[in-house]
This record gives C-alpha cells, sequence and structure tokens, in this order.
C-alpha cells in the first residue's frame, strides 16, 4: 500500500524485451565456449563483452533503470559481434538491417522490442550467407515475430490490468489523505508495527519510526496508554475463528507529538482472523479531533456561561420582584393614605406618611445604586483612590454607622485592635462597602443580644480584618456561590435580602488588590477575614 | 367593626395597614414576626388575619399551618400578603386553608373589598368572642 512508485519497478510492457537479451546473452555463452575451446581468444573475448552488454541491459530493463544505450546501437552492435564471430564476411549483413528493423518498427506501432529486432538480425544474416533459404528465414522470422505479438499481447494485459489497480490504490489513497486519517498496520509476521505518512505527520515526524522495535505506544498519553492497550491492542492478542473481521469501539485516545504537543485522536481497529485463530491482520485508523474538541470544549463553555447567566436572571428577577415590591407597597399605601383620608388625618400623620414614601424612594434607589456598583465592578471599573488615612478610625466610623442603620435586636459591635491607629493607604468608599456590609450581615444573621466581633491587625505592609459572628451560619453546599450575585444562603430564606452584599464587598476587596476568605461552622457563627495591602506601612 | 390581626415585620408596611383599619373603624391589633402573630392569634382570637408571607423566626406558612392545626383558630379567615409575585406559591396557600392573598403592592381599595367579603361571610356568631 505504501511501495513508493519509481525506481525498482517491474514493468510488464518490457518483460519480454528483457527475456530476449537474456537469450541473447545464453547464445554467446555457447559461442564463446566454443571459441574459448578453438583458441580463438579474440571472438571469444568478444563473445563475453557481448554477454555482459546483453545482461546489463536486460536487467537495466527489467527494472526500469535508465538504459545504458539506445536499442538501435545494442542491436548493431549485436549484429557485429555475431557475424563477426560467425563469419568476418558476414558484415555485410550490417547493411540489412536498419531498414528490416525500421519496417518491423512502423508495423508494430513503432514499439521496438528485441524480439523484432532478433527476426531483422535472423533474416538480414541468412539473406547474406544464401545458407538460409528464403522459405526457411520468411518462417523463423514469422515465428518470432507471432511470439513477440503474444508476448507484446500478454505485457499489455498485465499492464493494463495493473495500471487498474494503481489507479484504484491512488484513488483509496487519495480518499484516505482527504479523511485526513493517519492508518496503522500490524504485521503478524514479522509483529512490527508501521504507521501511514499521515499518522507520522500527526505524529509531528518522530524519529525511528516505523523502525524494527518501534512502538506507537510511547507517543500515547501515559494516561491513556493502559486503556490504549486494554481496550485496543488486546485485539491483536484476542483469539478469532479463520478470516473472522473483529472491530473495536470507537475510542478518544491522546497522543503526544516528538514536538511535545497533546492531540486528542478519534481511534477504531479492524483486526482479521488467520487461520490458527491468532490475529492476521490488525489495521488501525486515527482521525485526529483536536480541534473539534477544542471547538466542543468551547461550545461548552459557551453553554455553560449561558446557563449561568439563565440563573443570574431568574435570581435577578426574583430579588426584584421581592424587594421592590416592600418598599413599593409602601409608597402606594402611604399616598392612597393621603388622598383617601386627608382630612381625617393630622398634620403629623401626613407628615409621617410623606416620610414613608420618601424612605421606599430612597430603599429603591439604594438597591438599584448596589446593582449598578456590581455592573460597574464586573465592568472593572469601580474607582480605586486610595489615600492616606487611619484604618482604625475609619473602621470605627463604619461601626457607628451600622449601628445606627442596622436593626439591632440587642446586638453589639465589638472592635478589637491591638494598635489605636494604623496608617496606611486605602480607599475609603470601598472600605466602607466592604465592612458595612459584613458588619450588617454579621448582625442580621445573629441571634437577637448577640456579640459580634470585629478585629482589626497588621502585619508587615498586611492589614487583616476579621468580622466574626455567632449566627447561623453558611451550609458548606452554599460556599461555592456565596459570593455570586443575588445568591442567597439555603437557610436564610425566612431573611430578607439583595443577595448583593457579599458580592460588592468581594469586589471591592478585589479592586484593592487583597482577598476575603470565609469560615464557617452552621449553628455556630461565621467568620469573614479580609487581607488589605495598607500601601505604605507605617503603624503607631 | 372587626378586630383584624396584622403581622409583618416591614414596619412601614405594618404601620400603614394598620392606620387604613383603624380608619376603616376596625379594632386592629399588630404583630412583628411571625412567632409573634401566632401567639396573637391564639391570644386575641382575631375576625380577621393579614399575615405577611416571608417573616424572621416562623413564616407565614408557618404561621397558617399552627392555625390550621387547632380546630378552634381553623376557622378565621386568612389573608396573605405577598411581595412574591409567584403564583403557585400563592396558590398553594389557597390549598392549605388561607382563604385569600393580596399581592404587594397593594391598593387599598381592593383591600377594602376583600375585607368586606370576607367579613360577610362570618358565621352571625363569629369566630370572636
Amino acid at each position: 500500500m505504501y511501495t513508493p512508485v519509481g525506481a525498482g519497478v517491474i514493468d510488464t510492457q518490457r518483460v519480454p524485451v528483457s527475456y530476449a537479451l537474456t537469450a541473447a546473452a545464453g547464445f554467446f555463452v555457447v559461442l564463446g565456449t566454443k571459441n574459448f575451446l578453438d583458441r580463438d581468444y579474440v571472438t571469444g573475448g568478444l563473445c563475453v563483452i557481448a554477454i555482459v552488454v546483453a545482461l546489463a541491459y536486460a536487467h537495466a530493463i527489467y527494472r526500469s533503470r535508465p538504459q545504458p544505450m539506445s536499442d538501435a546501437v545494442l542491436t548493431v552492435l549485436t549484429i557485429c559481434v555475431l557475424t563477426v564471430t560467425i563469419d568476418r564476411r558476414g558484415l555485410i549483413g550490417v547493411l540489412w538491417c536498419p531498414p528490416l528493423m525500421l519496417l518491423l518498427h512502423l508495423v508494430t506501432n513503432r514499439r521496438a522490442s528485441a524480439a523484432f529486432d532478433a527476426a531483422a538480425v535472423v533474416i538480414a544474416v541468412s539473406m547474406t550467407y544464401h545458407q538460409i533459404d528464403g522459405l526457411t528465414a520468411f518462417r523463423v522470422s514469422t515465428i518470432l515475430l507471432i511470439s513477440s505479438a503474444f508476448a507484446h499481447i500478454y505485457a499489455r494485459i498485465m499492464a493494463s490490468h495493473q495500471a487498474r489497480q494503481e489507479e484504484q490504490r491512488q484513488h483509496l489513497d487519495l480518499m484516505v489523505s482527504c479523511a485526513n486519517v493517519g492508518g496503522l498496520e500490524w504485521d503478524s509476521k514479522t509483529r512490527q508495527m508501521r504507521c501511514s505518512q499521515r499518522l507520522l505527520d500527526m505524529l509531528g515526524n518522530p524519529p525511528h519510526a516505523n523502525q524494527p522495535g518501534w512502538d506507537i505506544l510511547e507517543w500515547v498519553h501515559p494516561d491513556d496508554r493502559q486503556s490504549m492497550v486494554s481496550d485496543f491492542f488486546s485485539l491483536i492478542h484476542s483469539s478469532a475463528q479463520p478470516g473472522e473481521v473483529r472491530k473495536t469501539e470507537a475510542h478518544g485516545f491522546r497522543l503526544v507529538t516528538a514536538q511535545g504537543q497533546t492531540l486528542w485522536v478519534h481511534a477504531e481497529a479492524i483486526a482479521v482472523g488467520a487461520q490458527d485463530g491468532s490475529t492476521q491482520k490488525f489495521i488501525a485508523t486515527f482521525l485526529d479531533i483536536t480541534q473539534l474538541r477544542a471547538a466542543q470544549a468551547d461550545t461548552l463553555a459557551a453553554l455553560h456561561r449561558q446557563e449561568e447567566l439563565n440563573e443570574l436572571r431568574a435570581r435577578f428577577v426574583a430579588m426584584a420582584s421581592h424587594e421592590f415590591r416592600t418598599p413599593l407597597a409602601t409608597i402606594l399605601s402611604s399616598t392612597q393614605l393621603v388622598r383617601q383620608y386627608q382630612d381625617r388625618l393630622t398634620p403629623h400623620e401626613r407628615e409621617e406618611l410623606l416620610a414613608s414614601v420618601e424612605n421606599g424612594v430612597q430603599r429603591m434607589t439604594a438597591m438599584l445604586d448596589r446593582i449598578l456598583l456590581i455592573n460597574k465592578a464586573d465592568a472593572q471599573m469601580l474607582e480605586f483612590a486610595p489615600e492616606q488615612l487611619d484604618v482604625v478610625a475609619v473602621c470605627r466610623g463604619i461601626v457607628k454607622e451600622v449601628e445606627q442603620q442596622a436593626d439591632l435586636r440587642g446586638c453589639s459591635i465589638a472592635l478589637e485592635t491591638r494598635l489605636p491607629t494604623m496608617v496606611g493607604y486605602y480607599d475609603t468608599k470601598l472600605l466602607q462597602h466592604i465592612f458595612t456590609n459584613l458588619l450588617s450581615n454579621a448582625i442580621k444573621y445573629s441571634p437577637d443580644n448577640s456579640r459580634v466581633l470585629f478585629r482589626i491587625d497588621g502585619e508587615g505592609d498586611k492589614t487583616m480584618f476579621e468580622v466574626h459572628d455567632q449566627g447561623i451560619g453558611i451550609p458548606a453546599s452554599d460556599l461555592p456561590e456565596l459570593f455570586e450575585p443575588f445568591h442567597r444562603g439555603s437557610n436564610v430564606s425566612h431573611i430578607k435580602g439583595t443577595g448583593l452584599g457579599l458580592t460588592i464587598v468581594k469586589k471591592s476587596v478585589e479592586t484593592h488588590g487583597g482577598d476575603i476568605t470565609v469560615h464557617s461552622e452552621m449553628g455556630h457563627g461565621t467568620c469573614f477575614r479580609v487581607t488589605l495591602a495598607s500601601g505604605n506601612p507605617s503603624t503607631a | 367593626m372587626a378586630r383584624i390581626l396584622v403581622i409583618d415585620d416591614e414596619a412601614p408596611i405594618r404601620e400603614n395597614l394598620v392606620r387604613f383599619l383603624v380608619l376603616e373603624g376596625h379594632q386592629v391589633i399588630q404583630a412583628t414576626d411571625g412567632r409573634a402573630g401566632l401567639e396573637a392569634i391564639r391570644t386575641h382570637k382575631p375576625d380577621f388575619i393579614l399575615c405577611d408571607v416571608m417573616m424572621p423566626h416562623l413564616d407565614g406558612f408557618e404561621v397558617l399551618a399552627a392555625t390550621q392545626s387547632d380546630p378552634a383558630l381553623r376557622g378565621i379567615p386568612f389573608v396573605f400578603l405577598s411581595a412574591s409575585a409567584e403564583p403557585e406559591k400563592l396558590e398553594a396557600a389557597l390549598q392549605q386553608g388561607a382563604t385569600g392573598y393580596v399581592t404587594k403592592p397593594f391598593n387599598l381599595a381592593n383591600l377594602r373589598q376583600l375585607l368586606a367579603t370576607q367579613l360577610a361571610r362570618l358565621p352571625p356568631e363569629g369566630p370572636a368572642v
């Protein structure tokens, strides 16, 4: 299948020519021997030259190699040797040869053959010597012509059969190369593996490929070798009925190229059983599916992103519908009360109702601001403007603010710090986003009258903040999605919230170049630990 | 005039409901969460209950379940005030024994009509003492 076309291939069309030349060489062997025995060394030497030339020529024609000299030169040379060795007078016979050869070549459609040339020589020589009468010469040359014609027809049939086979082979090769499939053949006699050029190309033309002892397993990804042996090459060693064709299921393997790249291939194999029940033939095909897999991975990733977006949208709709309806209910009921019961309300009650409308609007605005903040952070547009400040003082201010705004239910926040002041470069807004949310959450999810610990500590240019509560805790299943927008813990359905706070915290920490970790124990409490770089370490 | 219990942890909404029901001439009791609400039901046995769904301690569904499990309280009209727009949840509430639901934001005129309809269905003696 993979034999190179070109030098060394037997050309059936020219086989009779080489046979005729070999026969001529045989004739010179007999003639040479006779001359040597008669002590005519000159003629004997000429015979040896003629033998060498005829055999060299026959071999060259048989193997389709470049011919040492043209047909005409050889023929004339042969006739010269022949006539000289038989009778030196016969040189005249040479003069008959060219027109006879020309005639025969024209009759046979200019297809030169040694048989025709030989016929010309016989006729010429016999007519020269008049030793063979015309009828005998005619009979000899006719037999030669007919046998040559048969040889010619046989050669033509063989050639057309071979051409058909060659065409089919080229057709198959073309189909295989079109399918971009690499082939592997296992030889049951030599027990060697042989790869097609395409497979070698796929493997980056590794050294020593197709040489004795070479094994494709060396080029299979180490993690896939075991499965390739058990799922694939096991077919070679399994017993089969004579002639039985067995196929493996399609497998996906990784190959490692000579350049170290990993290729994904789709491999299938077929094995044919031998008479003794072993495997006679094993052929495997390898289709490069690396790009296909990459495209598949991209599609899956896109699908996953789409699913995430869908989930995000669903969570947003659920949150927005719930969290917007509450202030809207306040606004609508307050305005309707003022309109419908205007006369029966005291000025103070009217003022209270109008204030609740304002509160409702503010609540909705704050919620929108939080959504926009996350959107800004997603677009990497969150501002980071650090300035020199005392982070302990800023945190104390945040604690006070949270204590004023949150529904404390008897809870308290204790700020603990080893140093009275810690000066560094921080963004006040981001600090507010981070700790307002963490502290309000700590209170919101803690039992009444519990204590929230807010600890600040510094080490080198790092500042560590811990918000520790004794609240309900976060289920482990919620931790991976804790910082996702609109995600709420599975144990907080009875506690109102937007699911935006921790997302804002995370984005703010990231913008500040810090990191956040969480440790939680159900029923015992949660600890958020934020580490920020203080920029310019200066503690007092 | 009926004795109406309002259970809602959202202070502005609860206050507006109380103000509205008082102006409508009812006697109003209020509770700030589910647990306090259930206690108030057991203590006051109101003629009508308006209850929020999402609340701390006990949510609206748990309050309803507790009310339905007590034969003495089962007959009290129980209307949910819900910020959830999920109709399946509200339909489920009706299956569990709620007599109606109102979604936030609600119209006072609709609430007035609902109250009138549900109070009119009560037997003359009513569950109230």
